[in-house]
């Protein structure tokens, strides 16, 4: 900017000069390394999510019996298919569905997660590295297969476990009658995701000095207390990250449900908004409303996500007043 | 063959392919449909003047044989045959998205309750523009009606699924029942049935596939759909339909079938070990369960369908067609296409072996290859019901607009209705009621009937 002024003296010359030039090193250098990732980036995320708001405002007008050339226009809805989908019974039963899936779910799994990091930060080293792949196993099985493998467990008549409950006197139990299915995808999903939770916390555990727990121990603390008073509250990050990460997946559910639907008709359509989403756009052809359905379950999961992160921020901070 | 018991059931299914479908891929393996690699259609690299190319969408296995033979014969219409997925998996999707972007292909495969959410998109080629109104009395009335409007012709019939009884003949005898002629007779025996064995069943109810349901309801004289002036008339609880639905209500309330969803792993098993007795089910059922069942070879008999008057009538149950695409830039050529891949003995021949298909062409029922003993079937000749049954189908159902919607809210009304929530009667009534919605919703003129 003040190049072309003279200066002064001939040494302020030569620092303006290096500060010029990294303030536009300081842009572009960034940016040209960026630049993959944010073309990929706009491409596969911000372009797929400008046309399904895009597509969310249009829909299908069709005039009289819908036959012939012309009885049928695509023109601009506004908001009417958002409309639609909070009207939609399907649409709001589904979501009540998840989150009751999600408030039993997801302590279930968090819980479950955080005593096994705990636990295996604390066994010998050599079953260390057996159980944490042991533990994380699960999570290297794609979901779909998972479910499929879970079906097998749960369907009378090929099922071990079936067999055997009612062997022991339990009776005939039904994994997946019209409300023992929800449950029984819950334990899909735990089965699946507690490890990569556990792995989570795991490296949050990791990272604690040693010597935070030689202090505890010389001033007197037990096993228990080291992992409630130092462990737990020194991995909260990483139990809001796992929260937050189980929170999304919960409302996005989908391939579980779809796969069990295969094996028991107490899966609806629209058991899941995902589920119903899927429905109207590859089933019946009705890419509008399930544009829509897909933008609000977004800023749902958006909503609920970041209002968890400022909940727990918030406490977090009056705990350190405190 | 394997495309039977995924593709024929349909849309309904959609989703569910990914799953448990084990049968599909052994299916498709036993099918052998290896002609997909033969190399005659390729596109030569430089096109001569005068030689028409048209690409075409089918799911049929082993069709390229069919185009294969048709290339040899006709130089100047060359066809490209792209094997795609079955509509309800994807295909049909894809279908509606390449019309919008004019992309399609000239011709397609394109099952009947599907034609007319295609028409309504304005997608097909009136075939009648070039001659096709003359086919008609080749092919099984009824696919006529379903592919005509007024004068006008959408598609042209490839396969249908005449409904039959399939039975365990071993168990009947062992049971002491008789093969139902009527309804009434199919209760009676289920009632019997279950105070023999509580843990066996006169056949399963899949509440999940909608599409079985329309077939019985079909049967019955329904008549779900039908246009009057420039609106669609919505009748699907008329007094056919609710006297099937009050036959399995009583049913599925008395525990006397098995409610668990079709073409799935537990249901194969209960075809298997005589859990369930009885399928009723179209011609191309023979092949699910020959597949599915091996171990019963023998014990399985076909019976003409239960009836419920003194006059035997029939349904149906999936097939579909050959469609031609708006778009196309040789109509008349596809048109030609579409009518000799249909009635062309040698095509057909090849659809009926390698595809599992049962024509609509009339004289294509009485080929060799569809018209010989059974093996599996302890040597009966169980074309001779099918060919007879396809002959009685009822000629007056229509399907609606929208009839993937429409399925999908069968279903759901149905798993509802099996788990004590209303009955499959009111179930009926409900998806009638969201269907008119969901039509009128679109815009659509509709009449309630």
């Amino acid at each position: 900017m003040v190049l072309s002024s003279a200066p002064p003296k001939g040494q302020a010359d030569v620092p303006q000069r290096r500060r010029i030039k990294d303030k536009s090193s300081k842009m572009g250098a960034p940016l040209a390394f960026m630049s993959p990732f944010l073309l990929l980036f706009a491409i596969f995320f911000l372009l797929p999510i400008g046309y399904a708001i895009y597509e969310s405002l249009l829909q299908i007008k069709v005039s009289g019996l819908g036959i012939g050339p012309n009885s049928t226009t695509t023109q601009f809805a506004g908001l009417a298919n958002y409309a639609k989908v909070l009207a939609n019974a399907s649409f709001i039963s589904g979501v009540g569905r998840v989150l009751e899936f999600g408030i039993v779910q997801v302590p279930i799994m968090l819980i479950l997660a955080t005593t096994l990091a705990l636990l295996l930060d604390s066994a010998s080293v050599y079953l260390k590295r057996f159980f944490r792949l042991v533990f994380f196993l699960p999570y290297g099985i794609p979901g779909v297969i998972a479910a499929i493998l879970w079906s097998f467990l749960y369907l009378p008549g090929l099922s071990p476990i079936v067999s055997i409950l009612k062997g022991v006197g339990f009776g005939s139990i039904n994994f997946l009658g019209i409300h023992s299915v929800l449950w029984s995808i819950a334990n899909i999903v735990t089965w699946e995701y507690t490890g990569y939770n556990m792995l989570i916390i795991y490296a949050g555990l990791q990272a604690i000095p040693q010597s935070l727990y030689e202090a505890a121990r010389i001033d007197g603390a037990s096993e228990i207390q080291v992992a409630f008073r130092i462990k737990i509250p020194l991995v909260v990050s990483s139990l809001v990250l796992t929260a937050v990460f189980s929170i999304i997946g919960t409302l996005q559910l989908f391939s579980e449900p779809q796969v069990l639907r295969s094996v028991t008709t107490n899966i609806s359509s629209s058991f899941t908004p995902n589920l119903l989403a899927y429905t109207k756009a590859f089933v019946e052809n009705n890419p509008n409303f399930a544009a829509a359905a897909a933008v609000v379950l977004a800023v749902g999961t958006f909503i609920l996500s970041f209002g968890f992160l400022k909940l727990v921020q918030r406490r977090a901070l009056s705990e350190v007043e405190v | 063959m394997s495309y039977k018991s995924s593709i024929k059931r349909f849309l309904t299914k959609s989703g569910k392919g990914v799953a448990l479908s084990l049968s599909v891929a052994t299916l498709a393996a036993a099918c052998g449909s290896t002609t997909a690699s033969s190399s005659t259609t390729a596109a030569p690299a430089t096109t001569q003047a005068g030689v028409v190319h048209l690409t075409f969408w089918s799911w049929v296995p082993g069709l390229q044989t069919s185009v294969n033979l048709w290339n040899k014969s006709h130089p100047n219409i060359q066809v490209k045959l792209d094997e795609v997925t079955s509509g309800a998996a994807g295909t049909y999707a894809k279908m509606f998205s390449a019309l919008q972007a004019g992309t399609a292909p000239d011709l397609g495969q394109v099952e009947y309750p599907v034609i007319p959410n295609f028409e309504h998109v304005g997608g097909l080629v009136n075939l009648a523009n070039y001659g096709a109104a003359s086919y008609k009395s080749k092919f099984v009335p009824w696919t006529w009606n379903q592919v005509s409007q007024g004068s006008a012709v959408y598609a042209i019939p490839q396969d249908t699924g005449p409904m039959g009884l399939f039975y365990r003949a071993d168990l009947f005898t062992k049971y002491g029942l008789t093969v139902p002629t009527t309804w009434a007779q199919y209760l009676a025996d289920a009632q019997k049935l279950h105070a023999a064995n509580p843990n066996a069943y006169i056949a399963a109810f899949p509440a999940s596939d909608s599409a079985w349901f329309s077939a019985l309801a079909w049967q019955a004289g329904a008549k779900w759909f039908s246009t009057k002036g420039n609106s669609w008339v919505v009748n699907m609880a008329d007094p056919a339909t609710l006297q099937v639905a009050k036959l399995w209500q009583t049913m599925v309330a008395d525990h006397l079938v098995k409610v668990e969803p079709d073409f799935a792993t537990g249901w194969y098993k209960d075809l298997s070990d005589g859990t369930i007795l009885t399928w009723p089910t179209a011609v191309w059922g023979q092949n699910t369960i020959a597949t599915n069942a091996s171990t019963t070879s023998g014990d399985w008999r076909v019976a003409p369908m239960p009836n419920w008057t003194s006059t035997p009538s029939n349904g149906n149950w999936g097939g579909s067609t050959t469609a031609v695409f708006k778009g196309t830039k040789y109509p008349a050529q596809a048109a030609q296409f579409a009518e000799w891949l249909n009635t062309n003995s040698g095509s057909l021949n090849n659809m009926i072996t390698t595809g599992g298909l049962y024509p609509a062409d009339i004289a294509g029922q009485s080929l060799p290859a569809d018209n010989s003993p059974v093996a599996f079937y302890g040597g009966q000749n169980i074309w001779k019901v099918f060919k007879a049954g396809s002959a009685i189908v009822n000629t007056n159902f229509l399907w609606g607009p929208l009839m993937s919607t429409t399925f999908t809210q069968l279903n759901d009304a149905f798993a509802k209705a099996t788990t004590g929530t209303g009955t499959i009667g009111s179930a009926v009534s409900s998806a009638q009621a969201s269907t008119v919605t969901s039509m009128k919703q679109q815009g659509f003129s509709v009449i309630t009937g």
